[in-house]
């Protein structure tokens, strides 16, 4: 039986394309870990499928993870509820993430089903910091969405949120 | 094709999470659309904290009027009342007016509204009906696990007999001078009601200090009192009690005061691995030393000691010679423990009985394993670095902080040190940056360091000790931001670092805020997490134009709301100053 720790992995993207990648790197993704921890080398494949992500967005998120492999292990949210959280993002990152809101949601979404915190976090930040400081109407012009509230629903929403209106 | 709307709630919750920076831009995502809507509204109404800044009337009265609403709402709506998971009453100013809440509220509104907020998990309450309602009815919130209170004398405001879900309790009893009762009474008569009512409990800790004026409210018993007077049944107790810890500023029965700790640190000695205890901090001693040690020999898991001061205390031995410097003292508590077997991870102490010092630092360096460490020093009005009786020297005491600093145990990660400055001042600003320079090399030594501040407490112009310190720096290690290094085989961190000088009234301040990089060569790299984000967000405020003689003149910052929920007041909210009894 071959003891050899596998260096490097395939990951299959759902339109059958294939991107070779090193262990390592492959090893941000929480789901991709836990499944080479659970399997053990012997029996993994060396190709992984990932069903839920297409090709385009899986070498963006590859690229995110190689930029990213050497970080620390992010921290345990021990406390996330009760702390402001910053949305400061680094400038590599911000980099990263100048692509068509598309591209960004399905960042987002992938690193979601990868198990990849610190992107899937990096994602909700930017989609967060173009939130801010914008009107109900600049928020819809935004992200191009329709406001599907009744006039009554609207008027009982400001009514009951008029505490934290300025003025 | 994936757009905002089509992403997994639990995602639009995460985005939600950082968007509550401001809850403006919360309330314009309630009305956005729909699905936005529905996880923007829990956000708003997930942490409400009611504070109140008391800086000009207009202000007061839009604080008041918003806070009305709030309550109306919540009392109105039932699905709004359980969105809300930490609620906070705000806290009086000891000095001032005590605020009325909501004054011109009906009661009825805020029972419906404690009512209605039933899936709390965390409470801070002061006295105000809706206190007085949670308080009398706390059984009627089985997620409330962490509650403090202040301002309520327990005897008076105490709930049912009966289970609560209760696993941290904080009181702080106003005191009265007036009441003849042993000040632990009141810590014995919290402990017979969490062991009756309290069964996962794991932390307790009572304060029973002078909180200046309070209002006053009828006394809410909802249990009967007395049927926790009487000792707890020898089948009660707290089995999962990790800490407990008291606090009190009188004078009388020290020693009983000390015994009555003992009693309950052995009562709960398989348990309890933190404790808070009082100790005349002004003067160290033999008898002290030996009440510590006997402490830890109580408490062999003892991972955490936070020493309190408590005025008018005096342990005092009979022996008047039995005193001890707090280099020899702390000498004998560290290797004392260390002897014991204690491995202690966290210590803190308000005033250690000496300047800091190379030998100090290497006292604290017998514990290995010291991950949090917070410590003021002598008072300085009659140490070394005093100079003519007025100035604090720091030009000469900053080289004698870095020694300490650097002999410290090298896990450390985080430093809070203290200057008590007492009865001292500072004539220049400029007088306090050799306390400024110290950081660069105070985290190439430390490489786990990454929160480390010195306050100094120091007289302002009026000759007074004000809420917050005089003057502070405070240096955060932030992970690199693509910074290339000038050695191979090298790694760079980010240094933030944040100075605070008081503008003679404390409501003004100005904070300066740079980053440099720091450096590390190969085998002396950095290790463990940073900080998440420079002090206070990296907060800036500009100074005032300098003026000749007193900046008594300077208004403060013109165009600031500072009416709730919009001013967040972080530097005066900082958890890290120390809540002082009295000015040391």
């Amino acid at each position: 039986m071959s003891e050899t720790k596998i260096q490097k992995l395939t990951l299959v993207a759902n339109d059958g394309n294939k991107i070779e990648v090193d262990r390592q790197v492959a090893e941000k993704s929480v789901l991709i870990k836990n499944m080479l921890d659970d399997l053990g080398d012997e029996q993994m494949s060396t190709e992984v499928p990932i069903p839920n992500v297409n090709d385009t967005v899986l070498k963006k998120v590859i690229e995110w993870c190689e930029h990213h492999k050497n970080d620390p292990a992010a921290p345990q949210d021990d406390d996330s509820d009760s702390r402001k959280k910053t949305t400061d993002i680094d400038e590599w990152d911000q980099k990263f993430m100048q692509v068509d809101q598309e591209m960004l949601f399905e960042i987002i979404l992938a690193s979601n089903y990868l198990d990849i915190k610190p992107l899937l976090d990096v994602g909700c930040k930017t989609v967060a910091n173009m939130i801010k400081g914008k009107s109900p109407e600049e928020i819809r012009k935004t992200f191009n969405i329709t406001n599907d509230f009744t006039p009554e629903e609207e008027e009982q929403i400001r009514r009951e949120n008029e505490w934290a209106e300025d003025r | 094709m994936a757009d905002l709307t089509s992403l997994p709630t639990e995602i639009l919750r995460n985005i939600m999470s950082y968007v509550d920076k401001d809850i403006r831009h919360l309330l314009n995502c309630t009305l956005a659309t729909r699905k936005l809507s529905e996880v923007a509204q829990p956000q708003l109404y997930k942490n409400i904290y009611l504070t109140y800044h008391n800086r000009n009337k207009k202000d007061n009265a839009k604080t008041a009027q918003r806070q009305a609403r709030l309550l109306r709402s919540l009392a109105e709506n039932p699905k709004l009342g359980a969105l809300v998971r930490t609620f906070k009453t705000p806290q009086s100013p000891k000095y001032e007016r005590p605020q009325q809440l909501a004054s011109d509220v009906d009661e009825s509104v805020f029972i419906s509204a404690a009512k209605n907020m039933i899936n709390l998990t965390k409470a801070k309450l002061t006295p105000s009906p809706i206190s007085d309602y949670i308080l009398a009815n706390l059984q009627s919130y089985p997620r409330l696990t962490d509650l403090e209170i202040s301002g309520f004398k327990p005897e008076e405001h105490i709930w049912a007999l009966a289970p609560t879900s209760l696993t941290s309790l904080k009181w702080q009893v106003p005191f009265d001078w007036e009441d003849d009762a042993h000040p632990f009474s009141t810590a014995k008569f919290l402990l017979n009601v969490t062991e009756a009512t309290c069964p996962n409990l794991r932390a307790l800790d009572v304060t029973v200090r002078d909180s200046g004026k309070s209002l006053v409210f009828s006394k809410v018993d909802a249990g009967g009192a007395q049927i926790y007077h009487a000792p707890a049944s020898p089948k009660s107790g707290l089995p999962q009690l990790r800490h407990f810890g008291f606090h009190y500023q009188d004078n009388r029965s020290p020693v009983t005061t000390k015994e009555s700790l003992l009693s309950v640190f052995k009562t709960y000695h398989t348990s309890l691995t933190s404790v808070s205890v009082p100790v005349d901090c002004e003067y160290y001693n033999r008898t002290t030393l030996d009440y510590l040690l006997k402490i830890g020999s109580i408490l062999p898991s003892l991972t955490s000691l936070a020493l309190t001061e408590a005025h008018s205390i005096y342990f005092r031995g009979p022996d008047p010679n039995d005193k001890l410097s707090g280099s020899d003292f702390y000498e004998a508590l560290t290797s004392g423990f260390v002897e014991l077997g204690i491995e202690l991870e966290r210590f803190s102490a308000p005033c250690i009985g000496t300047p800091f010092s190379e030998r100090l630092g290497r006292a604290f360096g017998a514990w290995k394993n010291l991950h949090f460490l917070q410590v003021g020093d002598i008072a300085n009005g009659h140490a070394p670095f005093q100079e003519g009786g007025r100035l604090l020297d720091f030009a000469n005491y900053a080289p004698q902080i870095l020694a300490f600093i650097t002999a410290l145990p090298p896990k450390l990660l985080s430093l809070y040190i203290e200057i008590n400055g007492r009865e001292l001042t500072i004539e220049d600003d400029d007088d306090f940056s050799s306390i400024d320079s110290l950081g660069p090399e105070a985290f190439s030594t430390l490489r786990h360091l990454h929160p480390l501040d010195i306050h100094a407490w120091i007289y302002n112009a009026d000759g007074d000790l004000i809420d917050i310190p005089e003057k502070g720096m405070f240096w955060r290690r932030l992970p690199s931001r693509e910074t290339p290094c000038s050695i191979e085989g090298c790694t760079t961190k980010q240094l933030s670092t944040s100075r605070m000088d008081a503008i003679y009234q404390h409501r003004d301040l100005a904070v300066s805020h740079r980053v440099e990089v720091l450096e590390a060569k190969p085998g002396k790299l950095f290790e463990g997490i940073d900080a998440e984000e420079a002090w206070c967000g990296g907060l800036v405020r500009k100074p005032p134009a300098k003026r000749r003689g007193t900046q008594r003149g300077w208004q403060g910052e013109k165009g600031v709301d500072f009416s709730w929920p919009f001013y967040e007041g972080r530097i005066s909210a900082y958890p890290m100053f120390r809540t002082r009894f009295w000015n040391l």
